[in-house]
C-alpha cells in the first residue's frame, strides 16, 4: 500500500483528503506544521507528499528546499490561484505537480495516480507516435517525421514525464542548458512546431497541454 | 560710540605725555584708534573716525591750538595726507570686519539649516514639522514668527514663538493672502502700516497648506543670509510634509495588500473544504460508511455557514466604506450578545464561553451590525486559543463597554489586522465608538468595543 504524507494546517482539507485517499486504497498519514510534516517525510517511508504552500510555521518554499536533497519522492503542492509566483518556484524547487485550491477530489487523485506512476510503465503507449530514443528518430503513423536535434531532445524530454508539469526552466535546462533558463519565448515557438509536425491537436490521444505561465504536461488522453 | 571712545582715550594719553611724544608716534596711535573703531564699528564707524582723529588734530595740535584754523601750510598737507591714510585703513578694515561678519553668520545660519533637516526626520505629523520649522526659524531670524493653517477656508493661528505673541489683523489679513494664492507675502518696511511678518507659503501634497511667517529683520541684522535661510526652511518643510504622507501613502497600501492577502485566504479556505469534501462524497458515496459521509457533511455545513459570516463581513465593509446610514433601533444588547455567541458555538463546536453580562440596558443600535462586530472578535479568540473566553458587559459613566477576554497569545500574535477586526473596528466607529484591543492582567487579549452608553431617560 502507498504511503501517502499530507502537510496542511486546515483540518477540513485533511479530512477529506484523508477519507478520499483512503477510499482509493492509500495509506495517509497527516502533519497540522511543516516541522512535524519535516519529520514524519524523514522518519517514515513515504511514497508521496501533499504539501500546502501556506503553512503557518515555515514558507512551503523553504520545506521542499530543506527536504529535497533527502526526499526523492514525488511532491504535489496546493495552492491559491493568486500564489502563481510561489508555485512556479515551489515546481523549480523540486515539486513534481500542483493543484490549485479550490479543487474537485477526482483532479488531486488523477494528479496522485500520475505522480505514484513507476517510470518503467512510462513508453509512449500509443501506436500512432513511436519515439525511438536509440535512433534518433521519431514515426507518426509508422512514416518517420523529420525534427531537428532540439525538436527531438525536447520530444524526447516532454514524452519520458507522462502526465507530469515540467516547469519552462526545467525544460530549457534539460534541452537547452542552464545558460537558457530564461528564454520562454524560444520554448515557445519549440513546442509550436513540435505540436504542428507530430499534429498534435486537441483532438489527438498524446497532447502538449500548457500551464500558463508555468510550463508544459505531455498528456497521454484516457489515462490521466 | 566705539570709535569716539578711542580717539578720546588716544587724547587724553597724547595729552598727558604732552611734548615727550613725536608727532608721528602720535599719528600712529590716532591711526590705532581709527582701526580698532572700524574694528569694532565697521566701514562707516570707521570713515567717521577717520575725519574726527583729523579734526582733534587739528584742534589739539595744529598751530593756532584749540581752533579748527591752521595756519601752518605744512600742517594742512600733514593732516591732509593724515586724513588719506586714515580713512584707506579705516575702510579697508571695516570692510574686512563686515567680510569677516558675513562669513561667520552665514557658518551659523548653514549649521541651524543643517540641524533643521536632521531635526524633521523625527516628526510623524505635519504640526511637528511645522513646529519643529518655527523653531528653527526663530532661532536663525532671532525674531518672533507666527505659523497658520488653513481651517475651513480661514486662516487659523497654529503657533507662535513666543508663545504669548497674538497676531493682529495686519498679520491675519498677509497669513490669509499667503494661504490663498500661495504665494509669499513680504513684510512691509519698517513704520508703513502692514504686517511687519513676511509669509512664506508651505504646501504639503495633500490639500494641507500653512504660512510660514517670521518677523522683519532689523536693518543692522545682515539680513540677506538670513532671508534666504527662511525660504530653504520652507522648502525643507514642505520636503518633510512630502515625506510623511509618502510614508502613510506606504503604509496604507501595506495595509491594504495584507487585508487582501487575508481575505483571500479567509474566502478560499471554506470553499477548498466545501468544494473537496462534496466532490469526496460524489466519488466515494458508495463505499464510504454513513459515520464517514456524516462528517463530510457536518464539514461542508460548518465551512459554509463561515464562508458566510466572511461574505457577510464583506457586504457591511463595502456599506461602512460607501457611508451608508446605519438603521438603528432599539436593541436588546443580551440578545445581540446571545446571537453572537450562538453563532460562535456554531462555527466552533468545542468553544468554552463565559458570559459575565447582567442586567444590559436596551441600546439603540443596529443589531446585526453588532452582533457581527461581537462574533467577529468571538471568532479572532476561538481561532487563536482554545481556552475559556470570558464576555463582559458594563456601563462605566457615559460609556458601555463590551469586553471579548481570552486566554491566548495576547496582542502579539495579531499580526496584520484581518478582515474580521477591521469591520469590527468600523462597526464600533459607525455606532459613535470604538474598539480597544488590549494585553489582560491576566493573560491573553482584551477586545473591547466601547459605545456612548444610553441616556437614562430615553430607555
Amino acid at each position: 500500500m502507498k504511503k501517502i504524507l499530507i502537510v496542511d494546517d486546515t483540518p477540513q482539507i485533511i479530512q477529506f483528503l484523508t477519507i478520499a485517499l483512503t477510499a482509493s486504497g492509500y495509506e495517509v498519514i497527516t502533519a497540522g506544521t511543516a516541522s512535524a510534516g519535516l519529520e514524519l517525510a524523514r522518519s517514515r517511508d513515504i511514497d508521496l507528499m501533499i504539501l500546502d504552500l501556506g503553512l503557518p510555521d515555515m514558507n512551503g518554499k523553504d520545506l521542499i528546499a530543506t527536504l529535497r536533497p533527502e526526499f526523492a519522492k514525488p511532491i504535489i503542492v496546493l495552492s491559491a490561484h493568486d500564489q502563481e509566483i510561489e508555485r512556479i518556484m515551489a515546481l523549480d524547487l523540486g515539486a513534481d505537480d500542483f493543484i490549485a485550491k479550490p479543487f474537485g477530489i477526482g483532479e488531486l487523485l488523477a494528479r496522485v495516480r500520475v505522480c505514484l506512476r513507476t517510470p518503467a510503465t512510462n513508453t509512449t503507449p500509443s501506436s500512432r507516435l513511436v519515439i525511438d530514443t536509440s535512433a534518433h528518430q521519431v514515426f507518426l503513423d509508422g512514416a518517420p517525421v523529420k525534427l531537428t536535434p532540439k525538436e527531438f531532445q525536447l520530444a524526447q524530454y516532454l514524452s519520458s514525464h507522462p502526465g507530469k508539469l515540467l516547469t519552462h526552466r526545467s525544460i530549457l535546462k534539460e534541452v537547452w542548458g542552464p545558460a537558457h533558463v530564461e528564454d520562454i519565448p524560444y520554448l515557445r515557438v519549440f513546442i509550436g512546431q513540435l505540436r504542428k509536425k507530430l499534429s498534435l491537436g486537441d483532438l489527438s490521444p498524446i497532447q502538449i497541454q500548457s500551464e500558463p505561465g508555468i510550463g508544459y504536461r505531455w498528456v497521454l488522453r484516457g489515462t490521466s | 560710540m566705539p570709535g569716539a571712545m578711542a580717539l578720546l582715550i588716544v587724547s587724553t594719553v597724547t595729552l598727558s605725555l604732552g611734548g615727550s611724544l613725536a608727532e608721528t608716534d602720535r599719528m600712529l596711535l590716532y591711526l590705532l584708534a581709527v582701526g580698532c573703531a572700524a574694528w569694532m564699528g565697521g566701514l562707516v564707524p570707521g570713515m567717521i573716525a577717520a575725519v574726527l582723529a583729523v579734526g582733534v588734530q587739528n584742534f589739539l595740535f595744529a598751530e593756532p591750538h584749540y581752533t579748527l584754523f591752521v595756519s601752518n601750510p605744512r600742517d594742512l598737507l600733514t593732516l591732509g595726507v593724515f586724513l588719506a591714510v586714515a580713512a584707506a585703513i579705516g575702510a579697508l578694515i571695516g570692510l574686512l570686519r563686515r567680510e569677516r561678519d558675513r562669513a561667520f553668520d552665514q557658518a551659523t545660519v548653514l549649521q541651524l539649516l543643517s540641524e533643521n533637516a536632521q531635526d524633521l526626520q523625527r516628526p510623524t505629523t505635519g504640526e511637528a514639522v511645522m513646529a519643529q520649522t518655527a523653531q528653527s526659524l526663530a532661532r536663525i531670524t532671532l525674531e518672533p514668527v507666527l505659523v497658520f493653517e488653513r481651517l475651513q477656508g480661514e486662516p487659523q493661528l497654529l503657533l507662535s514663538l513666543p508663545e504669548r505673541l497674538a497676531p493682529t489683523a495686519a498679520d491675519l489679513q498677509a497669513a490669509a493672502q499667503c494661504l490663498t494664492y500661495r504665494t509669499t507675502e513680504a513684510a512691509t518696511a519698517s513704520g508703513w502700516s502692514g504686517s511687519a511678518f513676511t509669509f512664506l507659503p508651505v504646501s504639503g501634497p495633500d490639500a494641507t497648506t500653512y504660512a510660514l511667517g517670521y518677523h522683519r529683520l532689523p536693518d543692522a541684522h545682515p539680513a540677506p543670509a538670513r532671508t534666504a535661510a527662511a525660504m530653504v526652511l520652507a522648502e525643507q518643510a514642505k520636503l518633510a510634509l512630502e515625506r510623511l504622507d509618502f510614508a502613510a501613502r506606504a503604509s496604507e497600501e501595506k495595509l491594504r495588500a495584507a487585508l487582501l492577502a487575508s481575505l483571500s485566504h479567509d474566502l478560499r479556505t471554506p470553499l477548498a473544504s466545501i468544494l473537496g469534501a462534496a466532490t469526496t462524497l460524489k466519488e466515494f458515496s458508495g463505499q464510504l460508511p454513513p459515520a464517514v459521509q456524516g462528517e463530510l457533511i457536518g464539514a461542508i455545513e460548518g465551512e459554509t455557514r463561515r464562508l458566510s459570516s466572511y461574505v457577510s463581513n464583506l457586504l457591511q465593509m463595502t456599506r461602512l466604506q460607501a457611508g451608508i446610514r446605519l438603521e438603528t433601533d432599539w436593541v436588546d444588547l443580551g440578545d445581540v450578545i446571545g446571537g453572537a455567541i450562538a453563532r460562535a458555538v456554531q462555527t466552533h463546536p468545542d468553544a468554552k464561553i463565559t458570559r459575565q453580562a447582567v442586567d444590559l440596558p436596551m441600546i439603540r443600535a443596529e443589531g446585526a451590525l453588532l452582533e457581527q462586530a461581537l462574533y467577529n472578535l468571538l471568532d479572532n479568540a476561538l481561532r487563536h486559543t482554545k481556552g475559556r473566553i470570558t464576555v463582559t458587559a458594563g456601563i462605566e459613566g457615559k460609556q458601555l463597554d463590551i469586553g471579548i477576554h481570552d486566554q491566548g497569545p495576547g496582542l502579539g500574535a495579531l499580526g496584520p489586522a484581518g478582515l474580521g477586526l477591521r469591520i469590527t473596528k468600523g462597526i464600533a466607529q459607525a455606532l459613535g465608538g470604538d474598539l480597544i484591543l488590549s494585553d489582560h492582567a491576566k493573560g491573553g487579549l482584551s477586545a473591547v468595543i466601547a459605545l456612548p452608553a444610553p441616556l437614562s431617560d430615553d430607555s
